[in-house]
């Protein structure tokens, strides 16, 4: 179970860094939403979780926040990528596609192979 | 160092933490806000849309709290709670507290303070290069009563030359000299070592140079090294003292070096006992005359240390030691017969340097120990008498929601925070109590006031006291935290389980135990102390002043003129104003000794036997209140021409001559001359008061001529003594010497009285050391008690109050509580007195004259005890008796 969870940890702060690179800066709702959508709301999962992990970001100086009004007048805590942020989606994406790459190999076996 | 500015920022959130609760309050609302806004977009009504909104959320506590773990250190939060409910807890328990923390400080402080002594004093190296390897030799002479002693010159030059398992020897001998020349004449001690010693110890001088292997030939051996302590006094500290010449027994001497402060030597068992006024100031080179070379017999003066070649044991050296000796008393057959066999000890000189301490200090450490058992005991059984009584407490919070860790935790807590505070108070106790010993301690316990706080004696009694409250607060928190909340809830706070008071009752009979076993002790103690104070010294300390000089024979080499000078200072001495009577005498009991080797006639010619020696003046008995027991005093007409008479002691008489007939019977010293016994004086205590007085001769200083006859101390009676008196005594006498001889030193002004109460300095701190540890034992172990029968009486408070309302006798309730000591008491006691009988064997050298198995104190020390455990158990017991037993049932 811990494992699971952590691998959600790891994965759900990839997904934050990813939605704030692609959506510029959002408040926690509108992340939430984000990723709901981009993952075809495959990962239901309670939006509280994301807090934790974006607090975790900020205390690791990859995300800033700062409270902003949104589009229909509302105070809202906004979030966005900072720089150390940006390299650590670099990293972090290469090492996702790497490793799906190598998993790729091993769960499509050439035809023939069996 | 993300993770470490996480950390970093989650740590300082401590501090921040409501601003951010609040905060994140502001964000989910509006997070919600913003969600409802969705939710109303597509068609639901508002309730529905902020009902969606929380679900999807997963609940505003619940998110709160994950979002708070994640922002704070959640187990630093809680601990810092513990921390201060543990600390209003002690609070609120004033009384707990302070005995809690005055006992693990009693216990840590006097345990680090002894062992700070006993590390400082007993077991810290010799101030040499690998102590370890140096070893001592000495001689006796097995076939006569085998005192140690010495080797002869000769002996010292075979053992140096004919041994294989030393890499090198050295020769010393103590002696002492005038020092004149730079004001006032000074009586310094001195140690003559061959030029081999400094390197063998492995100590090299702070300024020029020791001795040179030329130096130690006679002839060039005019050269001085000085102690540190003797140029700081006499020359200022001044490096210019190199290459200058100072006047030791008028001879002149080459100032070479200067060792540094920490060197010490001869540090063998006399230096040990001896103040520091008895170190050596100042070394010079050992050499032999041809003739001492000869003489395998005579003397036996020569000290001798040695270092081991790598590898080598003690027992291999000393079977080598003991090959050369069989070969020099073969090669020498005319020196060694009859009883005149000598057999040679190798002894490290670490153990040698402790030896005399040994006793005293295990004492010591096995009271304290005592102590610090008794304290943990105590720390003990205050926490799980406390932990009993909060079971309630605990059940209560169980039934709310606190986990089993966490009730675990807090009671770790509260005893950790105890202990944390008996450790602070204990620490400073342990500076305090060394300050005390080195200000109060005997003058005479080596490197006393070296001692300072040890860092590994203080870790070590913090470790056990620390470890105590732990394990003692784990136990009662192990147990509560099992505690089914129902179960002790329903049985309505009447009775803890009764295993715990099993626990309770047994650490508190422990505890009386080891009491009585330091109680037995001590009295056993102050016992020999008593008897030792009244055994009779044989002379009359009271109003009695010893004035030293010293007549060096280079400077008076012709004993005629010598005699001319002490009889005219006794002369004028006595006239002095206040004075009674006047003597003079070569050693003095009490201060110093010496013993000679005498023959009685008609025995075998190697027949030798020893006794204790002085030469004194006419009058030194009726001066010294010595009663004549038989036969005359010397007289002056006791002299040179006449023939040799002596004066022996009792124990002399006793053991020579036991049908009484010692006056006229004589006896050769040193191929002299034949003395004639003429008087038979009572024994007098020379060595100490606790040993026995050995034969003993007294020779008139007028008569005979020795060694020692140059040394004079003057005895004054003067009846009116007070320290004024004394003062203005000492300075006339110094007058008088230095008008007849104005370099005659002047020294070791004392009295009578001021020798006896120093030689009992060491019983007496050893004595008042024992008694204060039992006293704090008795103390911490009546507390415990207390405690104990407290708790016992509050928590059957219910049932004596129903017995009570039953119509049960208020004194039978009393009677009830005290029979219930008793029997702890009783049953402490039973294990005390075979504690004590285990750990008597430690007690035996200590004592004087006194068994220890003395019935007396066998029978008083539990009785004393049983009558402190029914005190401290009165309090309670009468509280028991006097409450309301309407109160008390309906307090439930």
């Amino acid at each position: 179970m811990a494992d699971k969870s952590e691998v959600w940890q790891g994965t759900l702060a990839l997904m934050v860094l990813r939605t704030l690179k692609t959506m510029g800066p959002l408040h926690g709702y509108g992340i939430a939403r984000r990723i709901e959508q981009t993952s075809g709301d495959a990962l239901a999962v309670n939006y509280g979780t994301l807090y934790p992990a974006l607090l975790k970001l900020e205390q690791e100086g990859y995300i800033a926040a700062e409270w902003g009004v949104s589009d229909n007048n509302r105070r809202a805590r906004y979030y966005r990528l900072t720089r150390a942020g940006r390299k650590q989606l670099e990293r972090e994406q290469r090492g996702w596609e790497q490793m799906s790459a190598i998993l790729a190999r091993f769960l499509t076996p050439e035809k023939g192979s069996i | 160092m993300r993770r470490l500015r996480a950390l970093l920022l989650r740590w300082t959130s401590l501090f921040t933490r409501e601003r951010r609760d609040y905060e994140f309050s502001d964000e989910l609302e509006s997070h919600l806000a913003l969600h409802m806004e969705d939710n109303l977009r597509s068609g639901m009504n508002a309730e529905e849309a902020r009902r969606q909104a929380l679900i999807k959320l997963g609940g505003i506590e619940q998110t709160r709290e994950r979002y708070r773990e994640q922002s704070g250190l959640p187990l630093l939060e809680t601990l810092l709670q513990d921390l201060r409910f543990g600390a209003r807890m002690l609070r609120k328990n004033p009384g707990f507290a302070a005995i809690a923390v005055l006992t693990l400080a009693l216990g840590i402080g006097a345990n680090t303070a002894v062992f700070s002594v006993v590390d400082t004093v007993l077991l810290r190296p010799l101030p040499y290069r690998d102590p370890q390897q140096l070893v001592l030799v000495t001689e006796s002479m097995p076939l006569q009563q085998g005192t140690e002693m010495g080797t002869a010159a000769a002996e010292y030059l075979d053992y140096r030359d004919r041994n294989r398992s030393f890499s090198q020897i050295a020769g010393y001998e103590s002696d002492g000299f005038n020092l004149t020349g730079s004001g006032t004449p000074l009586r310094v001690n001195a140690a003559l070592l061959t030029p081999s010693a400094f390197p063998l110890l492995g100590v090299s001088p702070i300024l020029g140079r020791t001795f040179t292997d030329d130096e130690g030939r006679a002839g060039a051996d005019h050269v001085v090294v000085l102690s540190y302590g003797l140029w700081q006094r006499e020359y200022g500290g001044n490096p210019r003292v190199l290459g200058t010449n100072i006047k030791l027994d008028e001879k002149s001497y080459t100032v070479l070096g200067v060792m540094p402060a920490s060197f010490q030597f001869p540090f063998d068992g006399n230096a040990l006992g001896a103040a520091p006024s008895d170190r050596a100031d100042l070394w010079v080179p050992l050499t032999f005359t041809p003739e001492q070379i000869q003489d395998r017999i005579a003397e036996f003066p020569v000290g001798l240390v040695g270092r081991l070649k790598p590898g080598v044991t003690k027992a291999q050296a000393q079977e080598d030691l003991n090959s050369v000796a069989a070969g020099f008393m073969k090669q020498y057959p005319q020196s060694y017969s009859g009883n005149l066999l000598v057999a040679p000890h190798a002894v490290l000189y670490s153990a040698r340097s402790v030896a005399k301490m040994r006793t005293l200090v295990l004492l010591l450490m096995a009271a304290v120990g005592c102590v610090l058992l008794i304290a943990c005991a105590n720390v003990a059984n205050l926490l799980l008498a406390r932990a009993t009584h909060r079971a309630r407490e605990m059940a209560i919070r169980g039934a709310i929601g606190a986990t089993r860790a966490r009730i675990f935790r807090q009671c770790l807590i509260e005893s950790g925070l105890l202990a944390t505070l008996g450790a602070g108070c204990g620490i400073a106790l342990a500076l305090a109590l060394i300050r005390a010993l080195r200000h109060f301690g005997p003058a005479d316990l080596p490197r006393l006031q070296e001692v300072t706080m040890h860092p590994l004696a203080l870790w070590f009694t913090l470790g056990i006291s620390l470890l105590t409250s732990v394990l003692f607060g784990v136990i009662p928190a192990w147990r509560l935290s099992q505690i089914s909340p129902q179960a002790c809830l329903r049985e309505t706070a009447q009775g803890p389980a009764r295993s715990s008071h099993r626990l309770q009752n047994r650490v508190a009979i422990g505890e009386i135990a080891l009491a009585l076993a330091l109680l037995i002790g001590s009295s056993l103690l102050l016992k020999s102390f008593v008897r030792v104070l009244d055994v009779p010294f044989g002379f009359d300390p009271n109003g009695a002043v010893v004035v030293r000089t010293l007549f060096d024979r280079p400077r008076y080499p012709d004993p005629v003129k010598r005699e001319a000078v002490q009889k005219e200072l006794l002369g004028r001495l006595s006239q002095m104003p206040g004075v009674t009577a006047v003597a003079a005498a070569s050693h003095l009991p009490l201060s110093d000794e010496r013993e000679i080797g005498f023959q009685l006639e008609h025995a075998a010619a190697n027949d030798f036997h020893w006794a204790q020696n002085s030469l004194v003046s006419p009058g030194y008995f009726h001066a010294m209140g010595i009663s004549l027991i038989q036969g005359r005093d010397f007289k002056y007409q006791d002299n040179r021409q006449t023939p040799p008479v002596a004066i022996i002691n009792e124990t002399f008489a006793r053991q020579y001559f036991p049908k009484g007939d010692a006056i006229g019977q004589r006896f050769n010293w040193g191929g002299r001359a034949l003395f004639t016994i003429i008087g038979v004086a009572a024994d007098v205590h020379i060595s100490a008061l606790d040993a026995d007085p050995m034969p003993m001769i007294y020779d008139s200083m007028f008569q005979v001529e020795s060694g020692a006859s140059s040394r004079t101390a003057f005895i004054l009676r003067v009846p009116q003594l007070n320290r004024s008196a004394q003062q203005e005594i000492v300075s006339a006498v110094r007058q008088q010497v230095w008008s007849v001889d104005k370099d005659l030193p002047v020294y070791n002004a004392t009295t009578l009285e001021t020798l006896v109460s120093e030689s009992l300095a060491r019983r007496r701190f050893t004595t008042l050391l024992m008694a204060e540890f039992a006293a704090t034992a008795l103390l911490l172990a009546a507390i415990g008690l207390f405690g104990v029968i407290s708790y016992l009486v509050s928590e059957r408070n219910r049932e004596l109050a129903v017995r009570m309302a039953l119509g049960a006798d208020r004194h039978r309730i009393l009677w009830m509580v005290l029979r219930h000591a008793a029997s702890m008491a009783l049953a402490g006691c039973g294990i005390g007195l075979a504690l004590f009988a285990i750990g008597s064997r430690l007690l035996k050298g200590a004592l004087y004259d006194t068994s220890a198995l003395d019935p007396l104190t066998l029978l008083a020390a539990p009785l004393i005890l049983i009558g402190i455990a029914l005190l401290a158990a009165y309090w309670p017991a009468r509280r028991a008796m006097r409450s309301d037993p309407m109160h008390a049932l309906r307090y439930e």
